[in-house]
């Protein structure tokens, strides 16, 4: 292995199967480009999840249980989590996050309900879920596909950042332009003398020309 | 009418009303008395007749009766002036006073020898009458066709008339030149818009060839020339590099013949000038915002995308800012010309006020210097 390249957010939220985790860890312990990385990855995980959550209306979740064949249970006690980034976690330790994914391997191994993807990638057992959150009501952002998250955030980050460039370029304001009179008898002077016009240059002409409007 | 006005600005009212008319003939139909006796020839007998004229401006005394007329969108002007010009020592023109407006005497001095070193040859003394300058003619050649039309007269005098064709397929009639058959002196001109128009023509009413004037008496102070120094390739170049505008063509074929500069810093103007040879126009650069009181009581016109205000005097005055600097436009061109002028270069907003306006400004900045076609 070179380095992990996309495995790297995989090993960040925890979703490698057993033996491509142990790999992955093998490696990160002698690459330090790959630890770099992990951990810048595991910092952004960090702060996303410390962004301020948004509750959904109880109302909302009564209708959403009153809908015939849905699973969900009586509105829960706890407030409903939606659209809201993973929760708020600080950086863990590589070795912690290794264990805790041994134990979900393992809990797929004995129920057999293992939902391992076709690139290795396993995803959460019901029975992992932190308590109190309803099983049957995933969050639509950890269900959002990986490149998905981070084409939203670059986008989001290359916007800010030409609106930012544009706001700098978009020049100073007026009182930072000096105003400028146009010295015209002077300017129609210098005219007629570099193309050897009529020197009309004096105001008086002006006086005395005759104007039809057209 | 203003029973005050005087005798003279009668005069000078008649005679925009004859130039009027006779110039909307003009335009529709070909010179009266050009009809004739000579077949049109080679066009190098035409380049000689300008070439002649050329010098004769430079050369020839004369004193005489000039009128001259502007067309543009907004108004239609006419001037009637009286012309002395002593080879080595200038040119004197006097407007006639009117009740309306007091005259006024302009000099306008020769750099060659003076008049008692005898008359000025072809060393650097400014033409007189417009358009026959040698770098305009090297420029009417490059840019047009020129060819001779039957003889006609102007002002009693017997000449010769030259046209002045736009290539290409239609080949339009974009001006003509009465050039006096005896002397070599441009008599008359006049100048046309690809649509036929008449949009400039100046005429001697009356002229004398023979008895060289005086300019005895108490002379009016000397015009000034051309302020500011003139520009080497490598200063214009350095200018360009920090933000000023000056392209080499301008339109289809107004070619950049001169560039100065006066002032420095914030104060520095830059003028430019161009022309095909037929038509010239001034561009003069400042740094800064256009100030509403200096346009005071021109006319506002919206010209493409550009806001632009115009002053229909002679010549014909144009101003509007953009990207950080003012524009002011001297010309004495059609106006379509004028339009892709002023359609060629910088003609945005001033600086934006709001930060939502600010930004979009950026926003258009970067886009311009992010387009390779820009």
């Amino acid at each position: 292995m070179s380095h992990l390249g996309d495995l790297a957010a995989a090993v960040v939220d925890g979703e490698l199967g057993h033996d491509a985790r142990d790999r992955a860890l093998a490696h990160l312990a002698g690459c330090l480009p790959c630890r770099a990385e992990v951990d810048a990855q595991r910092r952004i995980k960090a702060r996303l999840g410390a962004m301020e959550r948004s509750d959904v209306p109880s109302t909302l979740a009564a209708r959403l249980a009153a809908v015939p064949g849905a699973a969900l249970p009586s509105p829960p006690a706890v407030p409903v989590r939606t659209a809201a980034p993973p929760p708020a976690t600080a950086p863990l330790p590589s070795r912690r996050v290794g264990s805790i994914r041994v134990q979900r391997v393992s809990a797929e191994r004995s129920t057999g309900l293992s939902t391992r993807s076709r690139f290795g990638r396993t995803r959460r057992p019901a029975r992992n879920r932190p308590p109190g959150r309803p099983v049957d009501h995933p969050r639509p952002w950890s269900r959002t596909p990986r490149r998905l998250r981070r084409a939203v955030v670059g986008g989001t980050s290359a916007v800010l950042l030409s609106l930012g460039v544009a706001l700098l370029v978009g020049g100073g304001s007026p009182a930072d332009t000096a105003a400028v009179d146009p010295s015209v008898n002077t300017f129609v002077a210098d005219h007629m003398a570099t193309t050897g016009e009529v020197p009309l240059t004096d105001p008086a002409v002006a006086a005395v020309s005759v104007s039809y409007p057209r | 009418m203003n029973p005050a006005m005087s005798a003279r600005s009668w005069a000078v009212t008649a005679v925009g009303s004859l130039l009027l008319t006779g110039a909307s003939t003009a335009a529709v139909t070909p010179w009266a008395s050009a009809e004739g006796a000579n077949p049109t020839v080679a066009s190098s007998e035409a380049v000689a007749t300008l070439q002649r004229a050329s010098q004769a401006a430079r050369s020839q005394p004369y004193s005489g009766t000039q009128f001259l007329s502007a067309w543009t969108r907004g108004a239609t002007t006419s001037v009637v002036v009286n012309v002395i010009h002593v080879p080595g020592r200038g040119s004197l023109v006097q407007v006639p006073a009117t009740a309306d407006g007091v005259g006024a005497s302009i000099l306008e001095s020769d750099s060659g020898p003076s008049a008692a070193d005898g008359p000025a040859g072809l060393d650097g003394s400014p033409a007189v009458l417009p358009g026959l300058d040698a770098e305009p003619l090297a420029l009417l050649q490059r840019n047009y066709d020129v060819s001779m039309a039957p003889a006609g007269s102007c002002a009693g005098r017997p000449a010769s008339v030259v046209e002045v064709r736009r290539r290409g397929v239609d080949a339009s009639l974009a001006g003509r030149f009465w050039v006096d058959q005896r002397t070599g002196l441009v008599l008359r001109r006049e100048v046309f818009d690809t649509q036929g128009r008449t949009v400039r023509a100046s005429a001697f009413g009356t002229v004398d060839t023979d008895a060289v004037p005086t300019m005895s008496g108490k002379l009016p102070p000397t015009s000034a020339k051309a302020s500011g120094e003139s520009l080497s390739a490598g200063r214009l170049n350095a200018m360009r590099s920090t933000g000023w505008t000056a392209p080499d063509r301008l339109g289809a074929d107004l070619e950049l013949y001169d560039t100065r500069a006066t002032g420095a810093g914030r104060n520095q103007t830059l003028h430019l000038s161009y022309s095909d040879g037929l038509s010239t126009l001034s561009l003069f650069e400042q740094r800064g915002r256009l100030d509403a009181a200096a346009v005071r009581g021109w006319r506002r016109e919206r010209i493409g995308a550009a806001d632009v205000f115009v002053n229909d005097t002679l010549p014909q005055r144009v101003a509007w800012a953009g990207n950080g600097t003012v524009y002011t436009m001297v010309a004495d061109a059609p106006g379509e010309m004028i339009d892709a002028v002023v359609a060629a270069l910088p003609h945005e907003p001033e600086p934006a006020r709001g930060v939502l306006a600010r930004m979009r400004h950026g926003l258009v900045r970067v886009g311009s210097w992010l387009n390779p076609f820009g």
